[in-house]
């Protein structure tokens, strides 16, 4: 009944791509008690990223950061999937669409098949893999850990149909299959269907496709890739030989530098090659030379200028500044070897260098089949074809109720994909009735809420059961089944004392696999499990849900690490990687025999926000939490909401910030569920998520008061930056930006006044003091510059610069200020322009390199582009109070800054806007919805969940030593009535140190218990006593 | 010895600030005050004036004296009448508590009660008189009290950054002296040297002057008070201190107890303001050698 309920209901929100960005939308709002159906037009989801090798900037493989989320996203009851899935219309309004989906048939039961591989060792011509480089694709899964696991059927090439039915084990092939329509009605939907990457195989001059050696990033990417075709071996597809030169040509297809390029920015490409350069040296180090031929290097993002620096002085990584002019097969030799043509910035020749690889940085555009889509939804594009979106409504389409995230908003890297993506899942939400509001009466909402404990069955009391250990082995597909003979080691497994039964699983994470371990729980009545695999970082949630869900304390289970441990890390010593995982084997198997079944603590969930700031960030994540009917506590230290915007006139879009803060300041101000408290500063905190408590000191007169929150959201921001440098503040011709934005806004006669003005870029930034790029001057300038010369068309405008770094579709507005002749002059960090004081003007000398000679303009005004300062002092503080990490220059270090760009690393902590990096109003927009709705991921629980891990004292053992009082870090134990050390399940951390300390042993840590430990110890060492 | 024989023997009295809950729950209060029994003379128990609405100072004072604590409590103008105010200061009396503090109202903008009415029916003399009239029996109206009350009454001064304001608020402590107030409370002292040429000045008044030593939680509070409070005298030097230190949150207990200890010899006591962290009081008071 209330099953059928929520399928005729329109109470979910349609995600389209299945890329990073449409999963992270899906996840978020899964988790928030949300229903979602997933569509993607592929065989499985995870798009783009999962392709790559690593990742800028940490260079990590992010794969294996990524992919058990995919697979989570199929555990989760409110995703429902589906691949191979396009829209083919849409009908109705925000809060109610009806969609129309075309399945495309996959010849496959998904539901029966279990990816054993053996359909394409047997018909490898018809069934379906990557396409492109991937030459080696040993199966047809995109990737070995694909979301669903399962194989598709070309059916165009299937020439033996019986063979193939007959070849599967699992009776999974459907030859009948054909393509479904079918519809559905959701209240939001979010496009996330991604970009395509250009092709530049019609450009003649690169010689790509004809030169085999000229290779696009993503290719070059593929070819570093451990499951990529050449399985990580650096080769040239010429010759197979090592490349010892590589070149890497940037802005292919981008900033409209040939034939059928986009104009715009693509934003990604400059940190993708610096990142392919740095893995390429890391690896192969002096054996290969890398070279960046580049116009401006674009490193905006968090670090990224550091990670820059890293490239040239710890890397060597070359650089020049060209424009590449063209990529031949050297003339007079039968060797492959490429010459790369080039104009140097500050020369007029053409300069000729020899390589052996050359990779182009392809930028992103938007296919055709998207913009159709698009365009039948009614979705307004801009000239670039990708969604229309506007400053203040950052993931916002034309068309209410459809929101848009990623690359199809525009070219971006994968932070800010996530943080869209977020984002998006916020604003989408808003459409949807509240879950509780739906669905009144408790079991309801406890459904509604997917406290897991409601799905699984009572637990199995297995005191006093003779112990039956269930070992499950996983070949994780090449990772240990290709270093390790997994049969092997299951045969050895079976032969440890109380092993009842032990199995090799395949992909133990899979579907499939964790159905079998579950049904085999319960055949082989198992009363204890370990599972040979993974990290039990990444997966030890996932196992313990499956014995969970067959009836086990999720306690009973062990996890022996033989990937990490033994065959990625001994890979090349294959017997001692197996002997190894025997070991690892086995001390899982004597730890778990001492294992007892634990019970979670748990506690209420406070469900109120405590929102640190109250600049556009704060007041924005306030109000749309608010909005969703969450009680918000907004604290500002300031008399007045507003921060660093309030003192912005104009985007450079040409967007009104004025009245946009002033409606925002109002909706704040006056919003129901929002509490406003101006002039406070905190001053002590305590709790953890769910129930934070937070002390304050509020007003002039200091009146101290406690919040108590479910979650924190830092939002404090930035200060703009203000340097004694050029004459600021000693001679009234010298002004910031932001000073310039007010005064032409304000008086525009006084400005029209001006004719000669000079900018001067990086003022306060990329210099020993802030070291990073403020990201945002350089479209300060330039919109600043425009709005000058339309006052005064005649201004001669000078903007001298080292990179300008005008991303993504900005690079219009630079085209365009240099159209109307507007000029702008590099200048070299060591050779900084010098300014001297000529009256009520001031002299600006500088060298121009192409002329070659120092030219000195007197200039009315001078523009100085000063960026952002962390607030070092007050930031310091904040992380103090709230044990928050920072980055070196005192913004706050997220949890990941990949893919999880707005969590910090205390669980139930969020940042949004300048106060993780410098950033524009609509990109802090986005990540205020964005840490709206991940903090609804958490507040959507009604219970906080303290794990098992607490420590327990022995009554009879403890002397009162106080020994464990002393040594608590959060002052947990106390002597209770009896005169015994007492700790209080609620509050205790786990740490272990108490259990460490005490001299009575009689403090256990619950799941880490000596005789575990000992139990694991014995186990190891078991063949040496023998 | 109770506060009244201490302070006017010239006795150095130390007095801590605990403030009534916003709501009923008492037992932060009571448990923080019994901590530091017997360690301070008397405990002032603010009222609403700060703004903010809370459990009234008559029953935090009441609740101090029935642990054995004696007890001042606020009194002020901006949220009752003269009805009001001359009740309360004769239930106050019967319910035990003999120390009284006529203090300025924070502007009712600055409250959690924005749209609350301000009476002011009386100003900070007006009422000093009217509770030296009580005293004498009679009220207002000028009828005469069956039984009269007794207090010892002070008054405050308020924060000054330049000279013109200092003499100002000289000038309105001698009124309030002149009807009636027996001791003053100055701002919170962050710079013992520039406090002494004060009480060079202060001498003058006649009464016993106690200073507030408040204790600075943060960096981000000295600041706030720094650029919010010129007349403060937080120098760069001890927000410097704060930071260098590193625990931050001892470095202003320590802060709070050397002035306590340097006041002395300057002072006639000194009133320990720690807004909200009462109980690091005890910790205070051991720096202070207290």
């Amino acid at each position: 009944m209330e099953n059928q309920d929520r399928i005729e209901s329109n109470n979910r929100v349609l995600v389209v791509g299945g890329g990073l960005g449409g999963i992270r939308t899906a996840l978020d709002l899964a988790e928030a008690g949300r229903d979602v159906v997933l569509v993607d037009k592929a065989f499985s989801i995870g798009g783009l990223m999962t392709q790559l090798d690593r990742t800028f900037p940490t260079n990590n493989c992010d794969l294996c950061t990524l992919s058990p989320h995919l697979s989570e996203s199929g555990r989760r009851l409110h995703i429902e999937i589906q691949t191979m899935t396009q829209i083919t219309g849409v009908n109705g309004d925000a809060g109610n669409f009806t969609v129309t989906l075309e399945t495309a048939p996959r010849y496959i039961d998904l539901n029966r098949c279990t990816a054993c591989g053996d359909c394409h060792k047997k018909f490898p011509e018809f069934v379906r893999f990557t396409p492109g480089l991937d030459h080696r694709a040993p199966t047809c899964m995109r990737y070995p850990q694909a979301t669903p696991q399962a194989f598709s059927v070309d059916m165009e090439k299937c020439t033996d149909l019986q063979g193939l039915i007959d070849v599967c084990p699992a009776g999974a092939i459907v030859a009948d299959d054909q393509v479904k329509q079918h519809q559905m009605a959701c209240r939001s939907i979010v496009m996330a269907p991604g970009a395509a990457i250009f092709d530049p195989g019609h450009l003649d001059n690169f010689g790509y496709k004809q030169l085999p050696d000229v290779l696009t990033s993503l290719e070059y990417e593929r070819i570093l890739s451990a499951s990529g075709p050449t399985a990580g071996v650096l080769t040239k597809p010429s010759d197979g030989g090592q490349p010892r030169k590589i070149a890497w040509i940037q802005c292919v297809g981008s900033r409209g530098l040939q034939k059928g390029a986009a104009s715009y920015c693509s934003s990604a490409c400059c940190m993708f090659a610096l990142k392919e350069a740095i893995v390429t040296r890391e690896r192969f180090g002096d054996d290969i030379e890398t070279t960046i031929f580049f116009m401006d290097m674009r490193t905006f993002g968090k670090d990224y200028e550091l990670y820059q620096e890293r490239a040239k002085n710890e890397f060597g990584v070359r650089f020049v500044r060209c424009r590449p002019h063209s990529v031949i097969k050297k003339a007079g030799t039968d060797e492959n070897v490429l010459s790369v043509s080039f104009a140097p910035y500050d020369k007029s020749e053409l300069v000729t260098e020899d390589y052996d690889m050359v990779v182009l940085s392809t930028g992103f555009k938007i296919p055709e089949d998207i913009r159709a889509l698009a365009s039948s939804m009614g979705i307004e594009l801009n000239g670039h074809h990708f969604a229309k979106t506007g400053s203040f409504n950052p993931v916002s389409t034309s068309v209410p109720g459809i929101y848009a995230c990623g690359m199809f908003e525009s070219p971006k890297d994968i932070p800010e994909t996530m943080v869209q993506a977020s984002a998006a899942a916020c604003m989408a939400a808003s459409n949807l009735s509240l879950p509780d509001a739906e669905q009144p009466s408790a079991d309801d909402m406890q459904d509604e809420y997917d406290y897991p404990e409601d799905d699984f069955p009572p637990e199995r009391d297995v005191a006093g059961e003779a112990l039956r250990v269930g070992v499950f082995v996983c070949d994780c597909g090449y990772n240990i089944g290709g270093v390790i003979d997994v049969d092997a080691l299951t045969e050895y497994a079976q032969t440890i004392p109380d092993v009842a039964t032990a199995v090799k699983i395949g992909h133990g994470c899979s579907a499939e696999s964790m159905e079998r371990i579950k049904k085999l729980i319960v055949s082989e009545n198992l009363n204890r499990v370990v599972i040979g695999g993974c990290s039990p970082r990444t997966h030890e949630t996932k196992f313990q849900d499956t014995i969970r869900a067959a009836g086990l304390n999720k306690y009973l289970l062990d996890i022996a690490n033989i990937r990490d441990q033994a065959t990625w890390v001994h890979n090349d010593h294959p017997d001692e990687a197996f002997a190894k995982s025997k070991h690892l084997i086995r001390m899982s198997v004597t730890a778990v025999k001492k294992a007892r079944p634990l019970t979670d603590h748990i506690l209420p969930m406070n469900k109120d926000i405590l929102v640190v700031g109250g600049g556009v960030s704060g007041m924005q994540a306030s109000v749309v939490l608010a909005d969703q009917g969450f009680k918000v506590y907004l604290v500002e230290k300031n008399a007045e909401l507003g921060g660093v915007a309030k003192n912005i006139r104009r985007t450079l879009e040409g967007e009104d910030v004025g009245t946009f803060v002033r409606d925002l300041i109002q909706r704040t101000q006056q919003h129901d569920n929002i509490q406003v408290i101006t002039r406070a500063i905190i001053v002590d905190h305590t709790g953890m998520p769910g129930m934070f408590k937070t002390g304050m000191q509020v007003g002039p007169q200091m009146f101290y008061r406690q919040i108590e929150h479910g979650v924190t959201i830092l939002a404090t921001g930035a200060v703009p930056n203000r340097p004694s440098e050029y004459l600021l503040d000693q001679h009234k011709a010298v002004m910031t930006q932001l000073d310039a934005d007010v005064l032409i806004e304000d008086q525009p006669d006084a400005v029209k006044a001006w004719e000669n003005i000079v900018m001067i870029q990086c003022v306060g930034s990329r210099c020993p003091d802030n070291p990073n790029c403020s990201r945002i001057c350089c479209q300060s300038a330039v919109k600043n510059a425009l709005r000058i010369r339309e006052l005064n068309p005649d201004a001669r405008i000078f903007v001298l610069y080292r990179d300008m770094r005008t991303y993504g579709f900005q690079e219009d507005y630079y085209r365009r200020a240099r159209e109307l002749g507007v000029t702008f002059i590099r200048y070299e960090v060591d050779a900084q322009p010098q300014v001297e004081a000529v009256g009520d003007q001031v002299d600006v000398t500088f060298t121009d390199p192409i002329l070659g000679r120092e030219l000195t303009v007197t200039a009315d005004r001078l523009l100085l582009s000063t960026g952002f300062m962390a607030d070092d002092e007050s930031t310091e503080d904040l992380s103090l109070i709230f044990k928050l990490q920072r980055t070196g220059d005192g913004y706050f270090l997220e949890d990941h800054i990949k893919l999880r760009p707005v969590d910090l690393p205390i669980p139930g902590f969020f940042v949004a806007g300048t106060a993780h990096s410098p950033r524009s109003i609509k990109e802090s927009i986005a990540q205020a919805q964005a840490t709206a709705s991940r903090a609804q991921t958490l507040l959507a629980r009604d219970v906080i969940n303290l794990g098992a891990a607490v420590a327990r004292v022995d009554q009879n053992k403890c002397a009162a030593c106080l020994v464990c009082v002393r040594a608590c870090p959060f002052s947990i134990p106390f002597i209770n009535a009896e005169g015994r050390s007492e700790i209080d399940p609620t509050r205790c951390h786990g740490c272990g140190i108490c259990a460490a300390e005490c001299p009575a042993k009689a403090i256990q840590l619950m799941q880490f218990e000596d005789d575990q430990i000992m139990a694991k110890v014995e186990g190891l060492f078991e063949r040496m006593v023998a | 010895m109770s506060f009244q024989k201490r302070i006017s023997s010239g006795e150095f009295v130390v007095l801590a600030e605990m403030h009534t809950p916003k709501g009923v729950n008492i037992s932060r209060l009571v448990i923080d005050a019994r901590r530091i029994k017997g360690r301070v003379d008397a405990i002032v128990v603010p009222d609403m004036d700060n703004g903010i609405m809370r459990m009234s100072a008559i029953a935090g004072g009441v609740l101090m004296q029935q642990q054995g604590i004696e007890a001042i409590i606020h009194v002020y103008c901006r949220d009752r009448n003269r009805m009001a105010l001359q009740g309360d200061v004769l239930a106050a009396h019967v319910l035990g508590i003999q120390n009284l503090i006529v203090v300025h109202s924070e502007d009712m903008s600055n409250g959690d009660h924005r749209d609350a009415m301000s009476v002011y029916d009386l100003n900070e003399v007006e009422l000093i008189q009217a509770i030296g009239a009580l005293q004498d029996g009679k009220d207002m109206g000028g009828f005469e009290l069956d039984g009269s009350p007794s207090f010892v009454t002070g008054c405050t001064i308020a924060p000054f950054d330049r000279e013109d304001a200092l003499n100002e608020e000289l000038a309105s402590a001698k009124e309030k002296i002149a009807a009636g107030a027996s001791f003053v409370i100055t701002p919170p002292v962050f710079d013992v040297d520039k406090f002494k040429e004060f009480m060079s000045r202060a001498k003058d008044l006649g009464v016993p002057v106690i200073p507030t030593v408040f204790l600075l939680k943060s960096v981000g509070i000295a600041r706030y008070i720094a650029n919010s409070e010129p007349g403060s005298h937080i120098s760069e030097d001890l927000i410097r201190r704060i930071r260098k230190s590193s625990d931050r949150e001892n470095e202003g207990l320590r802060i709070a107890g050397e002035t306590i200890a340097a006041l002395k010899e300057v002072a006639q006591g000194v009133l320990v303001q720690t807004l909200g962290w009462e109980h690091r009081l005890p910790a205070i008071l051991d720096i202070a050698g207290l």
